[in-house]
């Protein structure tokens, strides 16, 4: 393609498209903003956008905010430096022995997994294997037939 | 009114990218609740025209990236397998058109045949035509190459010249005369 016939149907196309006029907006639409305004309006101001919230409260809110990250912040230095810090984070451990038990059991069970999955054959493993792969093409694919069927029926 | 006065203009900026009335519809409600809350500095603001079309303009791209992929493959189905590119559209009886296609008839034909681009192809050509997009900024708003975004232009162009052509005959069109 000549760079002179991309040029002029560029311009040719610009011509075109830019002569056309704005399209009408349904005759709804208008109501329905209305009406969407109308019942944001109505929320109280608390279940509003932040933006609209009244500038005292957008205020307040913010150093409110901002103390809290303060305070997590300074709360996050000077723990690991007190005397019950050592004590309580011992007493947690405690508290999750339990998790770490449910832990070894699960390895436990994957490597007993692992080791009876060594023994089969490597063909029962491919033909499992591509067993769920067609499964799931099926899957997607009576899916994409079932949506097809719900979307012609529109 | 605000909305009375905007409306055509964000409307018909959704609907030629979104090629979708009703999700156009939708897209103009949401541009015009975000521009609620800036009212204060919108309602005397000469750039609020320009404000409104960059975010109609963006909200129509994000939902077209976010709800369009997703179904493209069951639309895509729903073509027949061809996509949108197969799409035909409705034209009036020829004979009519042969003599002289009247103003209002034409840009409604342009206007079928942009819908009936696949939107690979429409939305970066609505983006560069009318919405006066660069090459380069278009690449960046849809994430894609600018080698691609000029190649889906082209055939955009391409596309839409011969549908129009198809139509209207060779030398009926005004503004696709070689």
């Amino acid at each position: 393609m000549s760079s002179e016939y991309q040029e002029r149907l560029q311009a040719e196309v610009d011509a075109v498209l830019k002569g056309l006029p704005e399209r009408t907006a349904p005759p709804t639409l208008l109501p329905r903003v209305m009406a969407a305004i109308q019942s944001r309006a109505a929320l109280p101001w608390y279940r509003q956008s932040w933006q609209t919230w009244p500038a005292v409260l957008r205020v307040a809110s913010l150093v409110m905010l901002l103390s809290l990250f303060g305070g997590l912040c300074l709360a996050g230095w000077k723990l690991p430096q007190a005397d019950a810090y050592a004590s309580t984070v011992g007493q947690l451990g405690q508290w999750f022995s339990g998790v770490c038990a449910l832990w070894n059991v699960l390895s436990a069970l994957f490597a007993a997994g692992l080791a009876m999955a060594k023994q089969l054959p490597a063909g029962f493993i491919a033909a499992s294997l591509i067993s769920l792969g067609l499964g799931y093409g099926l899957c997607i694919g009576l899916g994409a037939a079932w949506m097809r069927l719900a979307l012609a029926r529109r | 009114m605000f909305v009375r006065d905007y409306q055509n203009m964000v409307f018909s900026t959704a609907m030629r990218l979104l090629a979708n009335e009703a999700e156009a519809e939708d897209i103009a409600q949401e541009v015009f609740l975000k521009a609620y809350q800036r009212f204060a500095e919108l309602r005397d603001s000469p750039t609020a025209g320009g404000w409104l079309k960059k975010v109609a303009t963006n909200l129509s791209l994000n939902h077209l990236s976010r709800y369009r992929a997703r179904w493209s493959f069951f639309s895509e189905m729903r073509m027949g397998g061809g996509g949108e590119e197969e799409k035909e559209i409705e034209y009036a009886a020829p004979e009519n058109l042969e003599e002289d296609v009247a103003r209002a008839d034409f840009r409604e034909l342009v206007e079928q045949a942009l819908r009936s681009l696949p939107a690979a192809q429409r939305v970066p050509l609505v983006l560069f035509h009318l919405e006066g997009l660069r090459y380069e900024e278009i690449a960046g708003k849809l994430h894609v190459s600018l080698g691609k975004v000029k190649t889906d232009i082209f055939r955009g162009r391409q596309a839409l010249r011969r549908k129009l052509r198809t139509q209207l005959g060779d030398g009926a069109c005004s503004g696709f005369q070689t």
